[in-house]
């Protein structure tokens, strides 16, 4: 654990510097620093826009993270999901669950990609990519509940949340569904066989989500609780 | 003859003559420089009803999957709506110096203004 002391400079007042000088919490940046764009396509729509790039081009920019590249194979959601899976901060470990992962997806859809006649094979998504961001999107929830107690009395009331924990709860709920299976399988091989079940709308991760969505709608006569 | 009659008869307390009684200030008699007040609560834009079009939709499809794509969509729309506005009016309420040109005003504004001008 690193406990980095800050100052404010003395040459530039808005700046607060960390004392040691191997590494910068992102923190001491003040909020006119802007974030650094660094994929590719990203800075050629920025440059087609004028307007824009005039407001950035004299703004300070943060400096780049260790983990951010410009690689055609870093992909955001999916360095989410590799964080969400890694446990004691062994990211190494995570990074190599989620390779096998897309491996197994991969060998899967290309069993059932020859096993098809060859009129139906166009039809099938071979891409992992592909699959797991269709699978991200059919687990995400619409609401949930939250304990609110009025009177002395706990209600679960449905309550709508924000993207950023929608797509957290869908990514968490098919790493724990996974994780469930105990250590008789691999946890790659069934992150896989969920994986490629949720893009199809079908098993459990999906079920957990319809069990919630039937609980807010049998609770839907509290939903003004939330407010009042 | 009754006995309170009998006890009251040279010493009794008679209802006061309003007229004749001295007025006593005890607060000064002028408004106060501040102003006290809260905000009621409302369920007005709060998404309460897309959310029962949501809870209906889903009841009418039996809860199948890209059956109610518009109804969440409508529901998401209105919620972002409803953070975006209250995060406005969050910022609007920690600024204490009203600008020359406004209608509405927080407590704190009305404060401040009641502060600089003060009641004579």
């Amino acid at each position: 654990m690193f406990i980095g002391k800050k100052f404010n400079s003395l040459i530039l007042f808005n700046l607060r510097c960390n004392l040691e000088n191997s590494f910068q919490f992102y923190s001491v940046f003040p909020p006119n620093y802007i974030k650094p764009i660094y994929k590719k396509d990203e800075q050629e729509a920025l440059y087609r826009e004028e307007a824009e790039l005039k407001q950035f081009s004299h703004s300070p920019v943060k400096p780049a993270k260790t983990n951010n590249t410009c690689s055609e194979f870093h992909d955001e959601l999916i360095r989410k999901f590799t964080n969400y899976i890694m446990r004691k901060g062994k990211k190494k470990m995570a990074r190599k669950i989620l390779d096998e992962t897309f491996e197994n997806i991969k060998i899967k859809k290309l069993n059932e990609y020859y096993n098809t006649s060859p009129e139906y094979r166009e039809n099938i998504v071979l891409d992992p990519k592909v699959i797991f961001y269709q699978a991200v999107e059919n687990c995400t929830p619409v609401l949930e509940l939250q304990k609110i107690s009025r009177g002395g009395i706990a209600y679960q009331v449905p309550v709508p949340m924000n993207e950023n924990r929608a797509q957290f709860l869908s990514m968490n709920w098919i790493i724990s569904t996974a994780q469930n299976k105990g250590n008789a399988e691999k946890l790659s091989d069934v992150l896989a066989k969920e994986i490629i079940d949720a893009a199809n709308n079908q098993g459990r991760v999906i079920k957990k989500k319809y069990d919630l969505h039937k609980q807010c709608e049998a609770n839907r006569a509290y939903a003004h609780y939330r407010w009042l | 003859m009754r006995l309170s009659q009998i006890f009251f008869k040279h010493n009794a307390r008679s209802p006061q003559n309003p007229d004749k009684v001295p007025f006593k200030e005890v607060m000064p008699l002028k408004l106060r420089n501040r102003v006290a007040g809260g905000t009621t609560k409302t369920l007005e834009g709060k998404c309460l009803y897309e959310m029962s079009l949501v809870f209906a939709c889903w009841k009418n499809s039996n809860f199948e999957p890209n059956k109610c794509h518009n109804e969440v969509q409508n529901f998401y729309g209105c919620y972002n709506r409803y953070m975006k506005d209250a995060a406005l009016e969050k910022e609007f309420k920690k600024i204490s110096v009203p600008s020359p040109d406004t209608k509405v005003f927080t407590k704190n504004q009305i404060t401040y203004l009641l502060q600089k001008y003060p009641t004579v």
